[in-house]
């Protein structure tokens, strides 16, 4: 399990399951689809990953592709961390 | 708008003198029978909705028995005072005026929400106004997240997406609109010893479109198993006068000028009719999108997020819970 996965499982637990564990929540299953987490809970999600992960996540990325399971968050917070890292190294260079 | 021949807005046709009497007979049965009150009261707000019940009830009970509230507060269009008269005047019934300005200022509604705001707008002050806003779910698959709309004394116009903090407060302080409203309805109802309408349509009642113990808590809701469009074919039978029923339904709860689809349906009321109707009659995507000229794809986003809104308006709807049964009381 990747820091990302970690981190997001851990969040997940603390804030929609009253700290109990969450490692039986697919990394496959949408969070929202069955209620797992609500319309307000995905914007305590978005605050999280923003601070959490140091990312900017802009409104048309709000889509479920991106922030919907697990999967997706963990592939999603990387894309953009790599973005960002490669902005860096350009600026650097 | 163009229908496909199975589905269409037909669907949603009533008899409206038929469902009047059915109405009129089951408020009667309940406030009188059932609750053994001597008449009912209502806030009236203008829109078609509280327009058709006031109608209802003066049908129901004589116009004698039925006592009308105007409740502006200091944000409120003032198209909603002069409408909520008409249709006070057109049913023949009795209103009082209540200024619930001064309890929201009490409560801190105003100050409370203000502060929220300006945690994401640190100019929002004096002489701004503001408004929340979704996005469309016909034109994106975008979460529906809020984003606060706030327009400066000089027209300049600030957007902020919210904050899980600052769209609680926001909601919460917001929300004493309604109960305050409900506070003096069920006030007045207890000096009349009257009963409380509750004036939801299917689609508020069913979508959550309420705030619980604010404008969701009354005595007996007479449309609330009607869908919007059913509940204009009851205004034009009813002779619910045409200015009502030609406004756009709005929400009137925020200081700039906002529409219900913009806070919280997906589509003009008619189109999200008939999109419940089918999600609730398992008619098929395919079929609703070639009667509203959209594509599936954009149907099933409707649907999914009707399912969200059940889902997220369950608590809405819970009576308070118990941990046993207590048999005796109830019956």
């Amino acid at each position: 399990m990747t820091t990302v996965e970690q981190d997001v499982r851990t969040f997940l637990a603390e804030n929609f399951s009253l700290g109990r564990d969450v490692s039986h929540l697919s990394a496959t299953q949408s969070l929202t689809e069955r209620g797992f987490i609500d319309s307000v809970g995905i914007v305590e999600l978005l605050t999280f990953l923003e601070t959490r992960f140091d990312i900017q996540v802009n409104d048309d990325e709000t889509i479920p592709e991106n922030i919907d399971t697990i999967d997706n968050i963990v592939r999603f917070v990387g894309a953009k961390r790599g973005a960002l890292e490669a902005t860096a190294r350009d600026v650097g260079a | 708008m163009t229908l496909a021949p199975n589905v269409s807005m037909d669907l949603l046709r009533i008899d409206p003198e038929q469902v009047t009497a059915q109405i009129a007979a089951a408020m009667k049965s309940a406030v009188v029978q059932g609750m053994r009150k001597r008449g009912v009261v209502l806030g009236l707000s203008g829109g078609v909705d509280s327009s058709v019940c006031a109608a209802l009830c003066a049908r129901a009970l004589g116009p004698e028995r039925v006592l009308a509230l105007l409740m502006p507060e200091r944000e409120s269009s003032p198209d909603s005072l002069e409408l909520g008269r008409l249709a006070a005047d057109s049913a023949g019934i009795p209103v009082l005026v209540e200024d619930i300005s001064s309890v929201l200022d009490a409560a801190g509604c105003y100050s409370r929400r203000d502060d929220a705001i300006r945690t994401l707008i640190p100019e929002y002050g004096d002489g701004w106004r503001c408004k929340v806003s979704l996005p469309s779910v016909v034109e994106s698959d975008r979460f529906r997240i809020f984003t606060v709309i706030a327009q400066g004394p000089d027209g300049t116009e600030r957007r902020a997406r919210v904050t899980p903090s600052a769209y609680l407060e926001m909601i919460s302080a917001t929300s004493f609109k309604q109960r305050a409203r409900k506070m003096m309805e069920y006030y007045h109802a207890d000096r009349c010893n009257y009963a409380v309408i509750g004036t939801p349509n299917r689609l508020e009642y069913d979508q959550g479109f309420f705030v619980k113990n604010g404008d969701g808590a009354a005595d007996f809701k007479p449309i609330a198993h009607l869908y919007k469009s059913q509940v204009y074919q009851l205004a034009e039978y009813l002779g619910v006068p045409e200015t009502i029923r030609t406004r756009p339904p709005t929400t009137d709860t925020y200081s700039l000028p906002q529409t219900q689809e913009e806070f919280y349906f997906s589509l003009p009321y008619d189109k999200m009719d008939l999109c419940l109707y089918a999600r609730n009659n398992g008619i098929e995507p395919a079929d609703v999108a070639a009667a509203l000229g959209l594509s599936e794809q954009q149907i099933d986003r409707v649907f999914r997020d009707i399912d969200s809104k059940r889902r997220a308006s369950r608590y809405l709807h819970l009576e308070p819970q118990l941990v046993a049964d207590v048999d005796e009381v109830g019956g």
